[in-house]
């Protein structure tokens, strides 16, 4: 953008940004809420998948007949269910990996771990960020096209 | 765990973590998409707090006879909806603060800055962990409560 050659040669010469050691404990404590975030996620995603795919696939083999229809329904919701399950998995995933990542690397001072864990950080917000951008164009769609007969 | 003297003197010698070309492009693409975040975050409190103030207008349109009790809640319905959004509006905050002062830290090589952006990231993650602790504590107590009803309604 602004691409002055005094600006370029600053950015030369401060190369390196290192990260200062005051930011360090701030990065830490990050990992450590998020590792307790992810771990809270992961439990309650367990729970969901055992309520909501394992009860019900479970309940429609025991092949009763009267629970015939309601088997085939719920079988139906256990795909849209299975998929939510496998979305939900991915940010708990990333905010996880960013969490162990970055405590290894500053427990350990590798330079390695701290790039993937920040990579795995960026991956967390992204997903967000993508889910929020799909969301937000389902609705404006449904409003092009529904909104006439809505309102 | 395995906290030999020799590792520790270690520490004390390469204590610099350095950010490297990687690490700052990905701290840099996070902040891009934490600031999305936290701006589609301010809007829908935006909203949120324009339907806390309107809910009674809202509610006093709608001509059904049922609503009448609806209408006398709407007072506590707008005191609700703004202390949610209150409690919304500080992570989304961190989150907005953290992007920024990121962006800034990472095109300006100011290590101060940088430390001021991960103490927002850092808060936004505490808050989050201590509204979810809360919650499911609220959940138990609810879940305990629940069948503490349920066995003396036996």
């Amino acid at each position: 953008m602004n691409q002055d050659p005094v600006y370029e040669t600053q950015r030369e010469l401060a190369q390196d940004l290192e990260l200062p050691s005051l930011a360090r404990p701030y990065l830490q404590e990050a990992a450590k809420w998020a590792k307790r975030l992810s771990i809270l996620g992961f439990i309650i995603l367990g729970l969901f998948v055992l309520i909501s795919i394992i009860a019900p696939l479970a309940l429609s083999s025991t092949g009763r007949s009267v629970m015939n229809e309601f088997a085939s329904v719920s079988n139906t919701v256990s795909i849209f269910k299975i998929a939510q399950a496998i979305l939900c998995f991915f940010p708990i995933f990333f905010l996880y990996r960013f969490a162990t990542q970055t405590q290894k690397a500053i427990k350990t001072h590798d330079n390695d771990s701290l790039v993937f864990g920040l990579q795995s950080l960026k991956s967390f917000f992204k997903f967000f960020g993508m889910v929020a951008i799909i969301v937000f164009s389902i609705y404006v769609v449904l409003y092009l096209f529904m909104g006439p007969l809505i309102l | 765990m395995t906290q030999d003297p020799f590792s520790e003197n270690q520490d004390q010698l390469n204590f610099e973590l350095e950010l490297t070309d990687n690490a700052k492009a990905f701290l840099r693409e996070t902040a891009r998409w934490a600031k999305f975040l936290s701006i589609v975050g301010f809007v829908f409190l935006g909203l949120f707090v324009l339907l806390a103030l309107s809910i009674s207008s809202i509610l006093s349109n709608i001509p059904y006879p049922g609503m009448m009790e609806l209408r006398m809640m709407s007072g506590t319905l707008t005191v609700t909806y703004l202390l949610i959004a209150a409690l919304y509006f500080f992570p989304t905050y961190y989150l907005f603060r953290f992007a920024t002062k990121t962006i800034k830290a990472i095109d300006n090589y100011d290590s101060g800055l940088l430390t001021d952006g991960l103490e927002n990231l850092k808060s936004t993650f505490k808050f989050m962990g201590i509204l979810m602790a809360i919650v499911i504590g609220l959940y138990a107590l609810l879940i305990v409560l629940g069948i503490i009803g349920a066995l003396f309604a036996m």
